[in-house]
């Protein structure tokens, strides 16, 4: 019986250009990604240098700018599109590490710019510090607490995320300060250190000003 | 591209689309003929030649009588088609359904006790004496004009068999419905597979041959209770000819239920794989053509797939499971709290295995619509094709599955 391997090549050629169009459209979509990134972290960049130059020119007329919900919401949003990097496998990849470590400093650059001005501004958001590590088995259910409170929370609640293995020595002396060691997680509320997992309920007795108050949740997703 | 899973998915898309875009290439090439088949002639009725049609029952009380009544409108000159039922010691009233139909002429019963399908077509074959011969299940109708369309495909002397177009009778159940369109795709297979000469099965419902095949490859086997398949396993391998007359429609009979369905197809997909490792000899040998080289060992090779799509399966619900688990450990019943979806591109699955996915199922559509056309009167409802891409992917492979080990461990499976 004939054979028409004319045909079976021809096949092979076109299943090959589709699978190669497929490769090609999904590194172009994640190059688009990693650009989506990179422009929030530039506007949270410049809305933080903004802040920062309102502060000192206009000194404690400024509280109200500073602490507006913006640059948290932006800040929560590339903390949203950075765990999904990582949740599709694209977390080592090196753009993205560059961004995640990016994001630490900027993180760093407004917890800072807070506390400063928190002697001169009475009202002012509460901040969390949560450390944690890719390999630690409760870091997922606390990530989950976090943002669940972040979410319900977004007038009055900033919450710090960091990689404790990501290789920024100002995360690394950030940690240094408040003694953030093994076992992961780790939060940093008011100052004390805490170590394992901490459940919605632990967080809100330890900070009862959140009882106060709720907002409506965003949708983003974590 | 990072995990061994992913290469193995991809490997596995490329496998499908390579064979979809394979029979849709021989589809455009033949497109022509295949059309044209449905556009041919009605030969003369004098010219056309005596055909028996064999009905092997065993407990088909409800449904044979049907059948029956399905032949005798055959648009067929009466003196050319002699029927012969078989009531293969069936136990229930289908006998007595039988002899009620004895006041036609050409219509001839003949009772034996119980010996399998295969017996019963092979003592009426070994007593017919027409030039063609061809087997209705008792669970299936033949339309009018089917066998004048199956009988004008014979037009050259070196095919030896042709096969129906089937359809699934008055599906009520979203199961028929399924199966509804997957006997459309069926009939788009069936079409191609004849061009390619290819065709693994020649189906009970209503496959005509030749008389002069038994002689020359022999009667049915038991044949691990796919003895249609086996017969055309055989044909092939002896280098005879099976066409495909996909305007012959035929309706049949299909499982109602998962359970119905499940138990059928673990009896068709095993019986499929012993008779390939019966026949394996035709497996990578260029003698025998597409079929040795490409179509049997892409079926066995996506049987193995399916192990590996069972297995994706099942690790990806472990961990959406886990992931629930996590949430509510964390969340307790705040986990429930309803919010808005948003959309956003961002989060949208863009990997090439989605694509190359959604690729492999835009092909299956065509087909669809293909087997559709060709198939005037039988068109899928929107609804029923997109029940079929929801569900057949998720409850086909446990069939597979079980096959497989049936195969494995040797296990043969009783009929009902």
């Amino acid at each position: 019986m004939n054979i028409n391997w004319r045909k079976y090549a021809v096949s092979f050629i076109f299943t090959a250009a589709i699978v190669i169009t497929a490769l090609l459209i999904s590194s172009w979509i994640d190059s688009r990604r990693v650009d989506e990134l990179r422009n929030i972290q530039d506007s949270i960049s410049i809305n933080l240098l903004s802040a920062d130059m309102q502060f000192n020119l206009l000194k404690d007329a400024a509280c109200g700018d500073l602490f507006n919900s913006a640059i948290g919401e932006e800040l929560g949003n590339l903390s949203d599109k950075l765990s999904y990097m990582e949740s599709i496998g694209k977390g080592g990849d090196p753009s993205v590490v560059t961004l995640k470590k990016y994001y630490s400093l900027l993180e760093i650059r407004d917890y800072l710019l807070s506390n400063s001005a928190a002697s001169k501004c009475p009202k002012r958001p509460i901040t969390i510090l949560y450390f944690y590590r890719s390999d630690c088995p409760d870091c997922d259910r606390q990530g989950q607490v976090l943002t669940y409170l972040r979410q319900h929370h977004a007038d009055i609640l900033r919450v710090y995320s960091f990689d404790h293995g990501l290789d920024v020595s100002a995360v690394r002396t950030l940690a240094n300060i408040y003694k953030v060691a093994s076992p992961f997680p780790a939060v940093v509320i008011k100052g004390k250190t805490l170590n394992g997992f901490h459940s919605i309920e632990d967080i809100q007795k330890l900070l009862p000003e959140l009882m106060a108050t709720t907002t409506a949740a965003t949708s983003t997703k974590k | 591209m990072n995990s061994l899973r992913d290469v193995v998915t991809l490997s596995v898309l490329f496998m499908s689309l390579y064979f979809e875009i394979f029979m849709l290439i021989t589809y455009f090439e033949h497109r022509k003929k295949i059309r044209g088949i449905s556009k041919s002639e009605s030969s003369h009725h004098s010219s056309l030649p005596t055909v028996t049609v064999i009905v092997p029952c065993f407990n088909e009380e409800n449904t044979v009588g049907r059948t029956l009544e399905s032949i005798f409108a055959l648009d067929y000159p009466r003196e050319k088609l002699h029927i012969v039922a078989v009531n293969d010691g069936s136990k229930d009233g289908t006998m007595a359904v039988l002899e009620s139909f004895k006041r036609f002429a050409n219509f001839r019963v003949i009772d034996k006790e119980n010996g399998g399908k295969h017996t019963a077509l092979n003592l009426a074959i070994s007593q017919c004496g027409t030039e063609f011969v061809g087997c209705l299940d008792a669970d299936s109708y033949a339309k009018p004009d089917s066998l004048l369309r199956l009988i004008q495909r014979f037009d050259k002397p070196d095919i030896m068999a042709v096969v129906p177009s089937l359809h699934v009778y008055s599906p009520r159940t979203t199961i028929q419905k399924i199966q509804k369109v997957e006997y459309l795709i069926g009939a788009f297979m069936r079409s191609i597979l004849a061009e390619l000469n290819a065709m693994y099965v020649t189906p009970g419902p209503f496959s005509i041959f030749r008389r002069e095949v038994f002689d020359k490859v022999g009667l049915y086997k038991k044949a691990h209770n796919t003895e249609d398949m086996e017969m055309a396993m055989r044909m092939q391998s002896k280098g005879l000819k099976i066409a495909s007359a996909h305007d012959a429609v035929v309706f049949t009979s299909s499982p109602y239920n998962i359970r119905k369905l499940y138990r059928q197809r673990v009896r068709w997909t095993s019986g499929f794989l012993h008779n390939v490792r019966d026949y394996r000899y035709m497996l990578f040998n260029m003698n025998y053509g597409n079929i040795g080289m490409f179509v049997l060992p892409f079926m066995i090779l996506s049987s193995f797939s399916i192990i590996f799509v069972i297995a994706t399966i099942g690790y990806d619900l472990v961990n959406m499971l886990h992931a629930w688990y996590t949430r509510y450990q964390a969340l307790g019943l705040s986990m429930f709290e309803f919010t808005w979806p948003s959309f956003n591109w961002f989060f949208m699955r863009t990997t090439p295995i989605m694509f190359c996915g959604l690729a492999a199922i835009a092909a299956v559509l065509i087909f669809i619509v293909i087997g559709s056309r060709m198939s005037s009167g039988n068109r899928a409802k929107v609804i029923e094709i997109v029940s079929y891409v929801c569900l057949y992917s998720f409850i086909a492979p446990w069939w597979v599955a079980r096959s497989m080990y049936n195969v494995v461990f040797s296990r043969q499976l009783s009929w009902r």
